[in-house]
């Protein structure tokens, strides 16, 4: 009996079912809450306890429906078609248990927030909802704790390709290889509607006037676009020097020297499971620039660290890389 | 995008790099809308001048198997896709010849003869 459908059965479990069950407790609470309740309830309070915030009592309604249906849901969305594929990985047990979690958290916080104004004609004189957050955060952190010992501990597994074309290079010879590899298709969608959701926050900030929050937007996208600009897109080059890695603004750049290759692999990468997510990422022992799934150059380093690579015709950078490298050391 | 070079042949550097690249463009490696790397990085990578590279380039967009676009560089055509599908008749031809026990050299040779016949 293999283990494989027992994996995604527990995430759908832990991301899916459960923090549903919550949710849906939590809003039939505040719907049967809601006729003993003030309008408008208060919903923000300051740090001696007092309420200094209020708004509709559907404002509770809908933050709660966020936080323990659409959250975990998107959590959800990210990691359990990629179990459902057979990819493992320390990310899936995390993002699970922190689906749940935050599921149990924004329930307890939902429910515990109303259920202290219940009967009040003026939400300003309601108690102090301190309690009710520390609650909160303890059954997050219950939740989050059960959700993880639920999910089986399971490493990425690596799928190493045998598939490297052996380049024979005759004496003389200059051998180059070079590549540009970037983030899929869908990923470009992604953040391009995020910059543009950020681009139109930004202008509304500005336009409302607070001085300081118009500086924090815009420093915020400016920083977003930075890190988007210089790490979804790299010229990958192998020649006598080892492994270049570059963004194609020019910075960030990695480099292995042939002195430094003890090993070097034509893999399948699944950046999700394997190191948490898409982009430039470390995760113990390894390093990635890691754009897309599919064909990736990996190198072990002396010492064993691993620099993984994804790019197209990965078999044959390996087989010139290898070459090289043997060349180098020879 | 695979290239060799030896500075130390006959053959002069830039019809070397431009081999090279129809070999990717052959063995598959390259189709069509890919971008050749900006001719200054092929050059530094190689060491070779920069003019050489871009010689390599202009011959390859003469052979229609490159279009040259200002600000996208070198981008392979759909030309790629038929010489693709030659290499497979290439192959082919390369084992019938060993079969017969013909040298690469002699098969090199014949094909020549056979281009020029037209």
């Amino acid at each position: 009996m293999t283990t494989e459908p027992n994996t995604a059965r527990r995430l759908l479990l832990v991301a899916v079912i459960l923090p549903a069950v919550l949710g849906v407790g939590a809003l039939v609470a505040q719907l049967v809450l809601l006729p003993t309740l003030p309008d408008p309830i208060a919903v923000h309070w300051g740090l001696s306890g007092t309420p200094d915030g209020f708004a509709s009592p559907a404002f509770s309604v809908a933050l709660t429906a966020l936080g323990t249906l659409l959250l975990p849901g998107l959590l959800a969305a990210t990691t359990l078609p990629a179990v459902r594929r057979g990819e493992r990985g320390l990310a899936f047990r995390v993002l699970g248990a922190a689906a749940l979690a935050l599921s149990a958290l924004f329930a307890t916080l939902g429910i515990g927030t109303l259920a202290i104004q219940q009967g009040l004609t003026d939400a300003a004189a309601g108690p102090s909802a301190v309690p009710v957050l520390l609650a909160a955060l303890v059954a997050g952190a219950i939740a989050g704790v059960v959700g993880w010992l639920v999910l089986p501990k399971e490493d990425a597994a690596v799928r190493r390709l045998d598939d490297v074309a052996p380049i024979d290079i005759r004496p003389g010879e200059r051998v180059v290889w070079m590549r540009t590899t970037s983030i899929a298709r869908g990923a470009v969608v992604a953040l391009s509607v995020t910059l543009a959701v950020l681009v139109l926050a930004s202008i509304a900030v500005w336009m409302l006037g607070d001085l300081l929050a118009a500086l924090l937007v815009t420093v915020v996208t400016v920083l977003v676009l930075v890190a988007i600009a210089t790490t979804t897109a790299f010229h990958v080059r192998v020649d006598a020097d080892g492994l270049h890695v570059t963004s194609v603004l020019g910075l960030p750049r990695f480099h292995v020297a042939p002195a430094d290759i003890e090993h070097v692999d034509h893999v399948d990468c699944r950046p999700m499971g394997e190191f948490g997510g898409y982009g430039v990422r470390s995760a113990p022992g390894r390093f990635g620039v890691v754009l897309r799934n599919g064909d990736a150059l990996e190198v072990t380093r002396r010492g064993g660290k691993r620099f993984t690579v994804t790019v197209s015709d990965a078999a044959t950078a390996a087989g010139v890389l290898r070459a090289l490298t043997e060349k180098a050391t020879a | 995008m695979l290239i060799r070079i030896d500075p130390g042949s006959d053959a002069p550097l830039f019809v070397q790099v431009a081999a090279s690249v129809r070999a990717d463009i052959a063995a598959g490696r390259l189709a069509e809308g890919d971008r050749l790397p900006p001719a200054r990085e092929v050059a530094a990578a190689l060491e070779v001048n920069l003019h050489t590279v871009l010689h390599a380039y202009q011959d390859l967009r003469d052979e229609g198997l490159v279009d040259m676009r200002r600000g996208r560089g070198a981008v392979v055509t759909a030309a790629a896709t038929g010489l693709a599908a030659l290499y497979g008749d290439i192959r082919d031809l390369a084992r019938k010849a060993r079969a017969l026990r013909l040298s690469p050299d002699s098969l090199a040779a014949l094909v020549k003869d056979a281009s020029d016949d037209d």
